[in-house]
């Protein structure tokens, strides 16, 4: 017995490193965090307030297991705190981004089921990972804080158009939660809802010229809840269309994206736009200076009344930044944002409402907040 | 001053025309014996190493191998067959990771390492240094 148990014990010992490195080849785990310290000098805005917040972050941690040379199994679990964003209330401590199981066709065709990245535009399926944002956040009037995976089935697939052209094709089915702060007269509103039944695909062509690309986004949706609504309540679907462009090299980048969507539930019309334009230099291998606009304007068509429509400007934020980065996992960023409109993170002067014939509501002057975000980010 | 001028010509001359030749011999790119592979363009080892291709030229699936971070061969090879620095294929690698498109190569932390592993898998391609022994598996070239 003494002897069996030596022998197991030896046995153990000898397969322990083959287990270890087995697990090594199979099992990858990676994670990302960036931790910020935020402020605003007047209004709060995307969780910075006047006081200041280190209670300000954005942490990922994804566990892959690679089944088989074609088959694996990814899980991402996302922490965030947004300072005093009123998103927090609908913001899970820990959110369970993605979870899908993939599997990779001889012929390059790879297709994900589950809870997947959402292919959309330049930096949907990296919005958290600050070492590889020139800025703590994405181009907040394109991306926000929602439609950030897919429940559902994503399929991919690259064709070489010869000439150094490239096709990248994605295309995706199934649901996905939107998440919104809205400011009302008496405060401001969360929406957690969730569009069901979506089609959709992200086209990219690559050029020849490595670093410049141009996609198109277009996704097709029903809001819900529909089925259980009278015919004359339910939203029609709706189809939004986001339009990419980046051209980024070793010392330079300039990138933009537009996103639109027109929005029909009775009696009201919405017709929405919104944009962002980046650009930045890389003086040295460790240092990025980026500049920064994001503007947009919400038409609201008043249907069957005499009130004409009515055109809501989205706020217009400038943001200039600065970030260090001593190695590729680690970047330290100061930037500093101008902030100019009608949402913030509570209620402004938005409209005027008329006092007589003619119905014609006028804007309130826009408000004006700057703020500022220190931040460190880390990713492995 | 002309004395100056002249050793540091003839010292810039004799480090680049040690450094060139030097790169090209810093290591030896590997295959498994049983690999029909005896040489590969460089674009198309580029391409095993970034994943963007899964086949060799032969129909094999490839199951590249690095070496660790921060080995000097990993430096050579990045640099002379990926075409990039270190630090652009890092950050690739990262995108890719949290784009949930792929993940990099195993990496091995020595050439032993990395001949054992490309002697077990017989689509395995990886380097190693110049002076490392290769019995067991096929050095290649790669132009």
């Amino acid at each position: 017995m003494h002897n069996t148990l030596k022998r197991a014990a030896a046995l153990a010992l000898t397969l322990t490193p083959m287990v270890v490195q087995a697990q090594d080849d199979k099992l990858s785990i990676h994670g990302a965090a960036s931790l910020a310290y935020a402020k605003s000098d007047m209004l709060p805005i995307n969780g910075a307030t006047k006081d200041g917040t280190s209670d300000y972050r954005i942490i990922a941690l994804q566990f892959g297991y690679k089944i088989s040379d074609k088959d694996r199994v990814v899980t991402q679990l996302l922490h965030r705190k947004i300072g005093s964003s009123p998103l927090n209330a609908i913001t899970p401590a820990i959110d369970p981004v993605w979870a899908f199981y993939e599997h990779r066709f001889d012929n390059g065709f790879v297709t994900k089921v589950g809870r997947n990245p959402l292919p959309r535009g330049i930096f949907n399926e990296v919005r958290y990972i600050g070492t590889l944002l020139p800025l703590f956040r994405v181009g907040n009037a394109v991306y926000g804080e929602t439609l950030e995976y897919v429940d559902g089935v994503v399929v991919r697939k690259p064709f070489d158009l010869g000439s150094g052209w490239k096709l990248d094709v994605s295309g995706f089915a199934g649901g996905y939660d939107i998440k919104a702060q809205i400011p009302t007269s008496s405060g401001i509103s969360v929406i957690n809802s969730r569009n069901e039944n979506t089609i959709g695909s992200q086209v990219w062509l690559n050029t020849p010229i490595e670093g410049v690309r141009a996609g198109v986004f277009y996704n097709n949706y029903q809001g819900t809840p529909s089925a259980s609504l009278p015919a004359a309540q339910r939203q029609k679907r709706t189809t939004t269309l986001m339009y990419s462009a980046e051209a980024a090299f070793t010392k330079a980048f300039a990138r933009a994206e537009l996103t639109t969507f027109k929005q029909e539930q009775a009696p009201n019309f919405v017709d929405f736009m919104s944009y962002y334009v980046q650009a930045g230099v890389n003086p040295t291998e460790k240092i990025t200076l980026v500049a920064e606009y994001n503007d947009g304007r919400n038409i609201v068509r008043f249907s069957g009344t005499q009130i004409p429509d009515l055109s809501l400007p989205l706020n217009e934020d400038l943001a200039l930044g600065v970030a260090y980065k001593p190695s590729t996992q680690v970047s330290f960023k100061l930037e500093g944002h101008k902030s100019e409109g009608y949402s913030f993170d509570r209620p402004v002067p938005s409209v005027i409402p008329p006092t007589g014939l003619p119905l014609v509501a006028k804007l309130a002057p826009a408000s004006k907040t700057y703020y500022l975000l220190a931040s460190v980010a880390f990713s492995f | 001053m002309k004395i100056i001028s002249k050793l540091f010509v003839s010292a810039s001359l004799a480090l680049v025309a040690m450094a060139s030749p030097a790169l090209a011999q810093d290591f030896k790119v590997i295959v498994n014996s049983a690999n029909s592979t005896t040489e590969l363009p460089s674009d198309v080892a580029a391409k095993l190493f970034l994943k963007q291709t899964t086949k060799f030229p032969n129909g094999t699936p490839a199951q590249p191998v690095d070496l660790a971070k921060g080995s000097a061969v990993r430096a050579a090879f990045t640099k002379s067959v990926l075409g990039r620095a270190v630090a652009a294929v890092e950050s690739y690698w990262q995108q890719q990771i949290f784009s949930g498109k792929d993940v990099p190569p195993a990496a091995k932390p020595s050439d032993d390492e990395v001949i054992a592993f490309v002697k077990a898998n017989p689509g395995a391609i990886g380097y190693v240094s110049a002076g490392a022994g290769t019995g067991g598996v096929k050095v290649i070239d790669v132009k």
